[in-house]
């Protein structure tokens, strides 16, 4: 199992190189703003997908400077494959609750 | 003010998080924090406060699961050597025993075995012992290498 703020990471760098804050960002716009990720959580979160192999980070380069020294990350197909087994298996769950009438309301599905 | 109590609080994270990521913490906190200063002192607040929580909880989050990681490789490395030694010492023991006290591969010099025949037989216990130490240890699970 993946950590949820790891697996929303994954999900945020799935389609697009990002770095940290960019990747809050996206995750806050992707949910509506039900999702914050702080600081701590994130990095945190950050860093234990790096140790996983799941994430990699992007060498420094002169166009990046303008962002104040922020490091990228790419997901790994290490990253992708993790983050796919994990949405099957969430997607299993959906499926047993929708069949014991336990599906969240449309307009609270994230 | 601020910036001195979210500095102090990255003093939680263990170093070599810190060299890693207080500058992009750092970096991020100032973005919130000059996003929501123009608003005033109670919306700054409600910036500050979130995330003063967020990297206390981070912080001890982070150094248990780091605790409870090294303490499992810790506890595996202790064991792998100790049984490792221990079966090391054991072959030792006995091939002294062999060779001094006891002796019945020492006595087959007495049904004409040479001694040179004797001491290869001796190395070659040895050597089997030792090996097979050897291999004991290596199926033991080694700690995890930490990234």
């Amino acid at each position: 199992m993946i950590p949820s703020p790891v697996l929303y990471i994954l999900v945020s760098l799935a389609d697009e190189d990002r770095h940290g804050y960019a990747i809050m960002q996206d995750i806050r716009e992707r949910t509506n703003g039900r999702v914050v990720l702080g600081p701590g959580g994130l990095y945190t979160s950050l860093q234990r997908a790096l140790r996983a192999g799941y994430i990699r980070e992007l060498p420094l380069r002169s166009a990046d400077q303008d962002a104040r020294g922020r490091r990228a990350y790419r997901l790994t197909p290490e990253g992708r494959k993790a983050a796919q087994r994990e949405l099957a298996r969430l997607d299993n769950v959906i499926r047993m609750a929708r069949r014991g009438n336990l599906t969240p309301a449309t307009d609270r599905e994230w | 003010m601020q910036s001195a109590v979210f500095r102090s609080l990255l003093f939680l994270f263990p170093r070599e998080f810190r060299a890693r990521f207080a500058d992009e913490i750092s970096d991020y906190i100032a973005l919130q924090y000059n996003a929501a200063q123009p608003a005033g002192r109670w919306a700054t607040a409600r910036v500050s406060v979130p995330i003063c929580a967020d990297l206390l909880i981070a912080a001890v989050k982070f150094r248990v699961s780091t605790l409870s990681v090294s303490r499992v490789a810790l506890r595996t490395a202790t064991t792998a050597a100790g049984l490792g030694a221990g079966i090391i010492c054991l072959a030792i023991v006995l091939v002294l025993f062999e060779a001094t006290v006891r002796s019945p591969l020492l006595a087959a010099t007495e049904y004409g075995a040479s001694e040179l025949d004797v001491v290869i037989r001796l190395c070659a216990l040895g050597a089997v012992l030792v090996g097979l130490s050897a291999w004991y240890t290596s199926l033991l699970p080694r700690p995890q290498k930490r990234r």
